[in-house]
């Protein structure tokens, strides 16, 4: 395996394959073979970074026809049906992976088929992932480098139903996996590398119409599957060796260091967070830095997220009239996410958006058209509902509502199908920013006031756009990073000593105030739990504890004054 | 993986089902269809066994059937092997549809009906082109076999054959007969598919064939005929002819795999089905289907074949039809169960592992899950002679203060239920509870549409938020939880639907809290005539314990160190199992002995005398009426049915008894220092700002018109159990607080009272003062 023989891989798989299914003719499962030697070669990161990325800077039309890529994309769909191929052509060569039988023995007809080689392989329909920040992006697939910077053309507008934000850019491909093994593996909303060989073939889901549109197709050599955040960072944290950018391995480090300044970086980021975005209430950061690093811990029994309601967030300053983007201003907060989140997505509410969009998938003829919130697994949803007017809500804004309670409660999305709907799990944390002192659509347990100076020029500070937003040095935002990714992926222990001190503590509070209940105490565990995590804390001690009830104490009054 | 190829030796088979076809009698009565009304009365005669096949094939031939379905259950009892032919059959189908039509040609019996101005015109024309074949010289050319057949053959999948699921039908089953279940999502218009395509030759006036087996086809232009056109070389004299072509009806419809097929987190997936001949018309949308049908590719066609020589699509053709419908809910009772419930009805325990294995992850409560048990078996419903019914289900009623795992225990009961069904009071209408009049999109007709009720017909209807329900709403209730039935007189239809459903409704106490300073019925806040309806009514009250609260925070704390929950120390019974064994419970019904029936006589007389002695002391908050004695009848009930018994001991009796009184109990519990505290000054000064808040509300009739309507309507002997709802739909009811002083003071109070009611209720979260302390504000529930 020299560097050579994967420089002529990357220029021409279509050969390698050949090669293989004449070294292997006897082979049952030319599939597997092929996977294993294509995942085998790319085996290492910098390796497999040689890989020509397929992404939105680098959309379809800019490669090749069959040149190999690896794509980083969203399941969409995989309701479409298996397709048939010739595993081998009545010449003897090589079926599959878009290869068909040249001209002259094609036009013979499908009367000559020998149904013996006829093998199959599933299609699924993937997209470019949704919500995934630009930075997120530029570390997994090498940076701008290439700086094509092709002016975006909107290529994907005819399958805009397929991605949950058709107004960003974005487009879709019509995936066709070889290798059966796990197939059934792929869900809808998980996000996988597929590494392939990219072409054009008519797109498998409009059978209804008559004449068939070519999708761009890959076709798939391996595939590698991804964390839930996309991007691996060490927990606790570390001192990173260089100022590479991208992380490397967490285990190719020599010898990883822990950080110790992570109680200051955190002070730094909370202050940061606080200045930027929400009008330096630096407590009011401090429970948005706890929304972001939670997740779905486990489903039974179900420690899920809480979302998060900043109430009294002002209302956008008016837009004139006359401006030429009517749309009202997004809050800063959402570009701020966007520079510590992998995956971040702003959900502006309005009564338009709310009556005209769909927020769950529903599949209609066959098709399963995406919704607002088809988004990958660790996904931060920001909801804004400023942009919301006296109106009417009718019945889709209502069930699009629902379904959004429903993933804030239950972490489930409901997709709709005709006759039947299915649940299927979701890991989105919601914060949501309301105008009053509660939110005014969704209910919520946790609830943290904004206190941030309400003059004019201060709100307009909430809102400026996200160019002004003052990015701190490499170095610093790089250790905002691995803190916040990196308590994403972390784990905090409960140990039996802390436990008996809460359960004491607990039962002393039922014993003086009738009102606590075990919600109570279900949240304060939550809390703690996620205090310790931001704090890089592997287990949970008494301290963190103590801090995290009072922190949440502190929310408490705020609220009921 | 390559896909199986057998090669089949050909030679035999014809033979075989030549054999088959003319040979093949039924044994039962049922195939002979046709005799069956003329054989009234002597079927004591042996009768002579009827050729199924050739009975048919003779219907055919006098045009008076069109569809032939070939069982493959006979076929296997007629060779008495399913290794033969029936599996060649199931590896080829297709080939073996074109196999039988030959040989049915061959052995087609001649006509015993002669051709007649009433038959179809197409049947004369076939009349007509069988004579030419007949009389046709030899080297002449003969119309093609298959124009000539007027029936479709069909095969029918073995009984045994397992209905498999669309995302398991794999490139292997290419070409094979299978069996798939989905739910259908649409189904196309019926259109003419062309079979052969017949032309006319305007030279020489030969007819032309041209078999269609494709979706498209190329028209031919030159006359075929060998002695005529072809030798003198004239070209493009052909005409289609509409009238002698052989067209089929053809529909094509999807299916789409059901909720309980797909694997969790995954899409469903769908299938394409043609259809063709006499099964067109026979699915609608949302109809449950079997289909067994054959197994095949398209290969592609025009632009897509250039670029391919892939063949996409699969489809089905279907074969066989298979309506499922209700029966599909139906269980299977495996041996495996059998056996485990057999076990199950011998454990002395029985009774405390089934109720235990009740949403076995919520703590306590071994009471209300035994009355849960027992309202999954129900009691015996009975039907008078004259029409009357008397209700089996039983009723029951939780009401706790929020965060006591009531909606768990709902939710759990729906999913173990064979047709439970949860929905919550707030979240659904009168209309969506009981029955709404549609027009249904597909067929523009109008429909009934059952709500929550009548889809629970026969099940457990589950109603969370109780009290958040509609007034109006609630009524329709009424109907149902006695006369289990439902009358809808709207657009124009009226009629009664069968709700024949238990109601387990879950309910939170006024102001969301139970409130012990207040009587249990005002807390209940639930009208006398509903809740005699309810054969069971538990409270469960969040009280702060040591113990519990330990064994609270021991659970939570665990569950959030280790992720999952606690081991359990007892077993827990599989919901499966638990609903085969229900299942089997209701198969019983139970009677009341003479000497038991004694005993509920006189455990009622002294359950009435107790309630009169409660009356008098002004103590009684539940009613014992004749009711209460139908409650015991159906609670004993149930319990034999657990024992698996057929008549009822006085055991059940007792513990029917003990469950009404702990049922009671829990009402009463909170009662002893309640009572003092409903006399006390600050509870009478709460009524009296209560009252305020009414009458506040009353004033502002112009713009609440409907708290007004509601408060004018309300007969008084009700109005007492249900008039703080008001307060609960009026939001921010706001009461200054010297019109309140100035109220209590006359009222004879001090003013150190008034503040410690008002600091009394203000920890209870049922008020707060706001605007400087001068105003009283009613906080809203939700």
């Amino acid at each position: 395996m020299t560097a050579d023989r994967r420089a002529q891989t990357v220029e021409n798989p279509t050969a390698v394959i050949q090669e293989l299914y004449r070294a292997h003719a006897s082979s049952s499962d030319l599939p597997r073979l092929v996977a294993d030697h294509f995942s085998k070669l790319f085996l290492s990161q910098s390796t497999f970074a040689s890989i020509p990325p397929l992404n939105v800077q680098h959309p379809p039309e800019s490669h090749r026809d069959r040149a190999l890529v690896r794509f980083r994309a969203m399941v969409q769909d995989t309701s479409l049906s298996t397709e048939m191929y010739l595993g081998e052509h009545n010449d003897g060569s090589c079926g599959g992976w878009g290869m068909y039988a040249s001209d002259d023995s094609g036009s013979s007809g499908a009367g000559d088929v020998d149904y013996a080689n006829l093998q199959e392989c599933n299609v699924v329909w993937a997209t470019t992932v949704p919500a995934e920040s630009s930075w997120c992006r530029d570390e997994l697939d090498g940076g701008n480098s290439g700086v094509v910077q092709s002016p975006s053309v909107p290529t994907a507008s005819s399958r805009a139903h397929k991605y949950p934000h058709p107004e960003r850019e974005h487009f879709g491909v019509q995936v066709k996996i070889y290798n059966r093994e796990n197939i059934e593996s792929y869900k809808a909303s998980d996000v996988v590398t597929f590494v392939g060989i990219l072409s054009s073939e008519p797109c498998g889901l409009d059978q209804t119409q008559e004449d068939v549109a070519d999708a761009p197709t890959l076709h798939v050599l391996f595939t590698k599957p991804h964390t839930p955040n996309n991007l691996p960072r060490p927990f606790p944290r570390v001192v990173r060796q260089s100022h590479g950018g991208a992380i490397t391995s967490v285990t190719a480090e020599p010898s990883p260091r822990e950080a110790e300044d992570t109680p200051q970086i955190r002070e730094e980021l909370m202050s940061w967070i606080a200045d930027e975005a929400l009008g330096g209430d630096c407590q009011a950061a401090e429970w948005v830095l706890l929304s972001c690093i939670s997740k779905v811990q486990a489903r039974t029994p179900l420690l899920l997220p809480s979302p998060l309601v900043v109430s009294r967030f002002p209302l956008p300053p008016p837009v004139p009239s006359t401006s030429p983007s009517a749309a009202a201003p997004l809050p800063t907060l959402s570009a701020v996410l966007n520079l510590l989140l992998p995956l971040s997505h702003s959900l502006p509410l309005s009564l338009d958006s709310l009556n005209k969009s769909n927020f769950t998938p529903e599949s209609k003829d066959e098709d399963l058209h995406a919704g607002v919130l088809q988004l990958p697994q660790g996904t931060v949803l920001l909801v804004s509902e400023g942009g919301v007017r006296e109106g009417q809500l009718h019945e889709r804004g209502l069930m699009n509502i629902y379904a959004l309670q429903q993933v804030m409660d239950t972490q489930t999305l409901t997709y709709v199908f005709p006759f039947s709907q299915f649940s299927f799990p979701t890991d989105i944390t919601c914060v949501i920013l309301a105008d009053g002192r509660k939110s005014t659509f969704f209910r919520t347990v946790l609830n943290v006031p904004l206190r941030a100076p309400t003059d004019p020029a201060a709100i307009a500070a909430l809102y400026k756009p996200a160019d002004e937003v003052r990015v701190p040095s490499r170095e610093k935002l790089d250790a905002f990073r691995d803190l916040v990714v990196g308590a994403r992926c972390g784990k905090v222990d409960v140990p039996e000593k802390t436990s008996e001190h809460i359960q004491t503590q607990f039962v002393r509070a039922r014993q003086s105030d009738r009102s606590v209940t075990a919600d109570d105490l279900i949240r304060w565990m939550a809390v703690a739990k996620l205090y310790a995590l931001s704090l890089h804390e592997p287990s949970l001690s008494v301290e963190t504890w103590q801090r995290a009830k009072a922190f949440d104490d502190q929310r408490k009054a705020l609220v009921t004054v | 993986m390559s896909l199986p190829v057998v090669t089949i030796d050909l030679t035999t088979p014809p033979d075989r089902i030549k054999q088959f076809l003319s040979q093949f009698a039924s044994k039962d009565l049922v195939d002979g269809m046709a005799d069956i009304g003329l054989q009234d009365g002597d079927d004591v005669l042996p009768r002579p066994k009827t050729l199924k096949y050739m009975q048919q094939l003779q219907r055919i031939a006098n045009r008076e059937q069109e569809m032939l379905v070939i069982d493959l259950e006979d076929i296997s009892e007629h060779e008495r092997t399913v290794a033969e032919l029936v599996s060649r059959i199931r590896r080829n189908a297709r080939r073996y549809i074109s196999l039988f039509s030959e040989v049915i040609d061959s052995i087609m019996p001649l006509p015993t009906r002669d051709i007649s101005e009433h038959d179809d015109v197409i049947d004369i024309i076939l009349h007509q082109r069988r004579e030419h074949n007949n009389n046709a010289e030899a080297g002449q050319q003969l119309i093609p076999e298959h124009l000539l057949r007027r029936y479709n053959l069909y095969f029918q999948p073995l009984r045994s054959d397992i209905a498999m699921v669309v995302r398991d039908v794999k490139g292997a089953h290419l070409g094979r007969l299978i069996t798939v279940r989905g739910i259908v999502t649409r189904v196309s218009e019926v259109k003419p598919l062309l079979r052969v395509n017949a032309y006319t030759c305007d030279s020489c006036g030969s007819e032309t064939f041209q078999d269609i087996t494709r979706k498209d086809f190329q028209p031919i232009f030159d006359c075929q005929n060998e002695d005529g056109c072809k030798k003198n070389g004239i070209h493009g004299t052909l005409h289609m002819q509409t009238r002698a072509c052989r067209f089929t009806p053809f529909q094509e419809v999807k299916i789409q795999e059901m909720a309980d097929q797909v694997p969790v987190g995954h899409i469903p997936r769908s299938m394409t089905i043609h259809v063709h001949g006499s099964l067109t018309r026979q699915m609608n949308p949302g109809d449950i289907v079997h289909l067994g049908g054959i197994f095949l590719p398209i290969p592609y066609t025009g632009y897509q074949a250039i670029r391919a020589g892939l063949l996409t699509d699969t489809f089905l053709e279907a074969n066989h039809i298979h309506q499922l419908k209700k029966q599909y809910r139906e269980m299977e009772l495996t041996p495996n169960v059998m056996r485990e419930i057999d076990t199950l009805s011998t454990d002395p325990e029985l009774y405390s592992k089934l109720a235990q294995s009740i949403a076995p992850e919520i703590y306590g409560h071994l009471d209300v899950k035994k009355a849960l048990l027992l309202l999954l078996v129900g009691g015996v419903t009975k039907a008078l002679g004259d029409g009357l019914k008397i209700r089996g289900d039983l009723n029951i009623c939780l009401m706790g203060d929020p965060g006591v795992a009531k909606s768990q225990l709902l939710k759990y009961i729906s999913k173990v239920a064979p047709r439970g069904v949860y929905t919550t009071g707030r979240g659904s209408s009168g209309v969506g509870l009981t029955a709404a009049v549609m027009r249904d999109p597909v067929t523009d007709e109008m429909v009934l549409e059952g709500g929550a009720l009548v889809l629970a017909d026969n099940g457990i209807c589950c109603i969370d938020e109780f009290d958040k329900m509609e007034e109006s709403d609630r009524t329709a209730i009424h109907e149902v939880m006695e006369q289990q039935t439902i009358s809808i007189s709207k657009a124009g239809i009226s009629t009664t639907l069968n709700a024949r459903t238990s109601i387990l409704a879950a309910a939170n106490p006024l102001y969301g809290r139970y409130n012990p300073k207040i009587s249990p019925v005002e807390n209940i806040n639930l009208p006398a005539a509903l809740l005699s309806r309810f054969d069971l009514l538990f409270l469960i009250l969040d009280k702060p314990t040591r113990e519990d609260d330990e064994q609270l925070a021991m659970h939570v704390t665990h569950v959030h160190m280790h992720n999952t929950h606690p081991a359990l120390d007892f077993e827990v019974l599989d919901p499966t199992l638990i609903r085969h064994y229900i299942a089997r419970a209701r198969q019983h019904r139970p009677t009341v002995p003479a000497e038991v029936s004694e005993y509920v006589v006189n455990s009622y007389v002294r359950l009435r005398k107790e309630a009169k002695d409660e009356d008098a002391q002004k103590k009684s908050h539940t009613y014992t009426s004749a009711r209460t004695l139908l409650g015991v009848l159906r609670l004993s009930q149930a319990l034999a049915r657990l024992r698996f018994a057929d008549s009822v001991m006085q055991a059940d009796v007792n513990e029917a008894l003990r469950l009404m009184e702990v049922s009671k109990k829990s009402l009463a519990d909170d009662d002893e220092e309640g009572h003092d505290h409903d006399r006390s000054d600050v509870s009478k000064i709460f009524r009296l700002i209560k009252e305020m808040a009414k009458q506040a509300q009353v004033g502002r009739k112009g713009r609440r018109a409907r708290g007004a309507r509601r408060f004018g309507r309300g007969p008084g002997g009700e109005r007492d159990m249900d008039v703080d709802e008001d307060e609960e739909e009026a939001d921010a009811e706001e009461l200054s607080m010297i019109d309140i002083r100035s109220r209590v003071l006359t009222a004879g109070f001090t003013e150190a009272q008034l503040m410690e009611t008002v600091l009394e209720y203000e920890g209870l979260d049922v008020w707060t003062r706001v605007a400087n302390n001068t105003k009283l504000r009613f906080i809203e529930t939700d």
